[in-house]
């Protein structure tokens, strides 16, 4: 029993979270949407998360090493949400045209990415930036490319489904999107499955919870890499791999300062986390004036927070099934892994001609860990043994992660 | 045998029937004071154990110059050449703190596990609260180090602590870890573990000077299995004429970057370090390190630190 001096001594000021203000009004229109739907909010999670409702505690699987993902407080996972989100994410009724779906930007064979370097949506807009993977996307602090104010995976499915800059599902009226669920005798089945304490339950905001909880599922780390370290496999990792792993996490290359972790990239949380870090580098992916600037077209985070020292930073893809998610970078401006390569190797590539030439080893804002490096043909082939190694050869035949039989 | 007694008009055994009732009574209180005095020493003893330990708290700050430290503030007149800077992170660990006595003898404090900053072996310190130029910080700030120390510690005049989470901490996984160790953005890896000092800035509005402190050349026998690493780089600080209920101790990123050419020239070719992240062969570690009292030689304490003081 202690001594209420001790204890007094513990007691220590809260620490709250301030949002931060925002001019983008896109955004903030989506933001309104989401705060109909949920409203997120901390909550210490365990192996065994207890249900709103009278379902039975949802209980995670998890790899060895890892920790159980944040869930928003508004959002407890249950196996009907699930069970629901897994038939959204892969159902074409999502979008207004009925041709696509989650999934059609996220397919499990690509690690939940498309393989192009700028996705396409369901009107033939092409996006500005890449599809991103959804591998372990439960542990990540913001979402999609570059936007520190999209924190939940609930708010971020606004932004495919109702995005007009470009249309991705091209969903314009929440009626209309929602019509086609209440009116179908198997989704408002499912709906009061997942939903059962709520009176009206096929809503836009449980379709968004229900996809994220389905999301929060896609939790996977059986690539050798994992084997080697998390399951203590010798053998898992090949020579050749270890020595790409020594060479990755070097002081040469400080590949790890934004790819570390399990998750091999730094923008993570748990369950555990206290608070979030929200991080965004810039990797002189472009320096168009010879100051610093991105294409206009995508200038990353400075798109959302209109500072201008915040042109050019996104977040850090995660390491994990590297080999599986090409093209790279933001837009897919890196067709290969040794594009990729070259362009660290430079500490920053050099576009030569074109709207969008200039040296990013110049770039003025970009992160000081680019600091380039030489390597000699051994040494790429090394890290290349060990991108392979993060591939996790179970996703692609997870039953949980795939179609469910369709609805008719 | 009898002379002496004849006197008193008593023989042996009269003397003995007088005295022995004496001596007894004279032992009886005897004992009964002995007895007293065991009982009250062993009840002063107990109840100094059942006394709860003496709290501690060690306050920090961070100045650059003598003025305080704070993300969107910029300063001037850093490094040899002289130039501004403005503060992207200052975080560091600190572990094995100890009160020290007028003879030098240390009074380890044993920190107190909060949850969040402190767990009983380490102490994160955050001086950054993300705003300015401190983006991809977080908002909780936190400058004190909490402990304790056993009931009835005299008054001491000293404090030690190391820069550093200590090694048997340092190689495990971040992401499995309470708090303050879960922090992915000061992790380096198993192999190389935490970053122990995280202090970055922006330079003449231009270019970042970072500084990070870790142990470096760590081996790995098998998966996660860290043997040793060939330099710790843990910076030992021993500030003298401390008391934690009046004083506060304070980094000075001035003196961190005294002697550092901030702004180095161009290089025409190799690659372009912009600060010392306490690689083996960085020439410019070694002033950074010296001045926190470590030879980038060694990995090693040597000399004595110029950054922490004591107001």
């Amino acid at each position: 029993m202690e001594p209420a001096c001790v204890r007094a001594a513990r007691r220590r000021p809260s620490v709250g979270l301030r949002s931060r203000t925002v001019r983008a009004g896109p955004v903030l229109a989506l933001l309104a949407l989401t705060a109909l739907a949920c409203t997120p909010r901390r909550q210490a999670g365990g192996e065994v998360q207890p249900d709103a409702g009278e379902e039975a505690a949802y209980v995670w699987q998890l790899p060895p090493g890892f920790v159980p993902p944040k869930v928003p407080a508004d959002n407890p996972m249950s196996e009907a949400k699930v069970a629901l989100g897994r038939q959204l994410f892969y159902d074409p009724r999502l979008s207004q045209n009925g041709t696509q779906s989650c999934a059609s930007c996220h397919k499990a064979e690509l690690a939940f990415t498309d393989g192009l370097a700028q996705s396409m949506g369901s009107t033939g807009e092409r996006n500005r930036r890449g599809a991103m993977s959804l591998i372990n996307v439960a542990y990540l602090t913001s979402y999609t490319w570059a936007n520190p104010v999209l924190r939940t995976l609930e708010a971020q499915a606004m932004v495919p489904i109702f995005g007009t800059t470009p249309v991705e599902l091209g969903d314009s009226d929440v009626a209309r999107l929602m019509a086609r669920f209440t009116d179908h005798a198997g989704y408002k089945a499912l709906f009061a499955r997942a939903f059962p304490k709520d009176g009206a339950p096929v809503s836009l905001g449980n379709l968004v919870r229900a996809i994220a909880c389905f999301e929060r599922t896609l939790i996977s780390a059986s690539s050798p890499y994992d084997r080697y370290f998390f399951g203590g496999d010798e053998n898992a990792l090949s020579p050749a791999a270890k020595r790409g792993n020594e060479l990755f996490f070097s002081e040469r290359l400080e590949c790890n300062h934004c790819h570390a972790g399990f998750h091999l990239m730094d923008s993570t949380q748990t369950a555990r986390t206290k608070e979030a870090a929200v991080m965004f580098h810039n990797t002189g992916l472009y320096n168009l004036d010879g100051k610093g600037s991105y294409p206009a077209r995508d200038t990353g985070i400075a798109d959302v927070t209109t500072q201008s020292d915040d042109v050019g930073r996104f977040r850090a893809q995660t390491m994990r099934n590297i080999a599986l998610t090409a093209p790279y970078f933001h837009d897919g401006s890196a067709k290969d892994l040794d594009a990729v390569l070259d362009h660290y190797a430079a500490g920053g590539r050099t576009i030569a001609s074109g709207p969008d030439a200039g040296d990013g080893s110049k770039n003025p804002g970009k992160s000081p860990f680019l600091i380039g490096f030489t390597l000699t043909p051994e040494e790429r082939a090394d890290l290349h043994a060990f991108f392979d190694a993060l591939t996790d050869p179970t996703i692609a035949k997870n039953p949980a992660f795939l179609p469910p039989p369709v609805l008719p | 045998m009898g002379g002496a007694l004849d006197g008193f008009g008593m023989d042996r055994l009269g003397w003995l029937r007088l005295a022995w009732p004496l001596f007894w009574g004279f032992a009886m209180v005897r004992f009964a004071s002995l007895a007293f005095v065991a009982f009250a020493c062993q009840a002063a003893v107990a109840e100094a154990a059942s006394r709860p330990p003496q709290t501690v708290t060690v306050r920090f700050a961070a100045s650059v110059a003598g003025t305080p430290f704070a993300c969107g503030r910029s300063y001037t007149g850093l490094g040899r050449d002289k130039v501004s800077w403005t503060p992207q992170d200052l975080r560091f660990y600190v572990s094995d703190v100890a009160l020290l006595r007028p003879d030098g003898t240390a009074v380890p404090v044993t920190l107190t596990s909060d949850g969040t900053w402190q767990n009983s072996q380490v102490a994160l310190l955050d001086f950054e609260d993300g705003t300015g130029g401190c983006k991809n910080g977080t908002r909780g700030t936190n400058e004190v180090v909490r402990g304790t120390v056993p009931a009835g510690t005299a008054d001491t005049t000293g404090l030690r602590f190391t820069l550093a989470v200590p090694f048997a901490a340092n190689h495990d996984d971040a992401s499995t870890q309470e708090p303050p160790l879960d922090q992915a953005g000061l992790f380096w890896g198993w192999q190389m573990g935490y970053k122990f000092l995280s202090l970055e800035g922006r330079v003449n509005d231009t270019a970042a000077y970072v500084v990070h402190f870790g142990s470096t050349g760590c081996a790995m026998d098998g998966p996660n299995k860290v043997t040793g690493c060939a330099k710790r780089n843990e910076a030992t600080v021993t500030l003298a004429g401390f008391n934690p209920r009046s004083a506060t101790v304070v980094l000075d990123v001035a003196q961190v970057l005294a002697d550092t050419t901030l702004m180095p020239a161009a290089k025409a070719s190799g690659p372009a370090r912009i600060g010392c992240m306490s690689e083996h062969d960085n020439p410019a570690c070694a002033p950074i390190f010296a001045r926190f009292g470590l030879s980038q030689a060694t990995g090693s304490p040597a000399g004595a630190q110029q950054v922490f003081g004591v107001r």
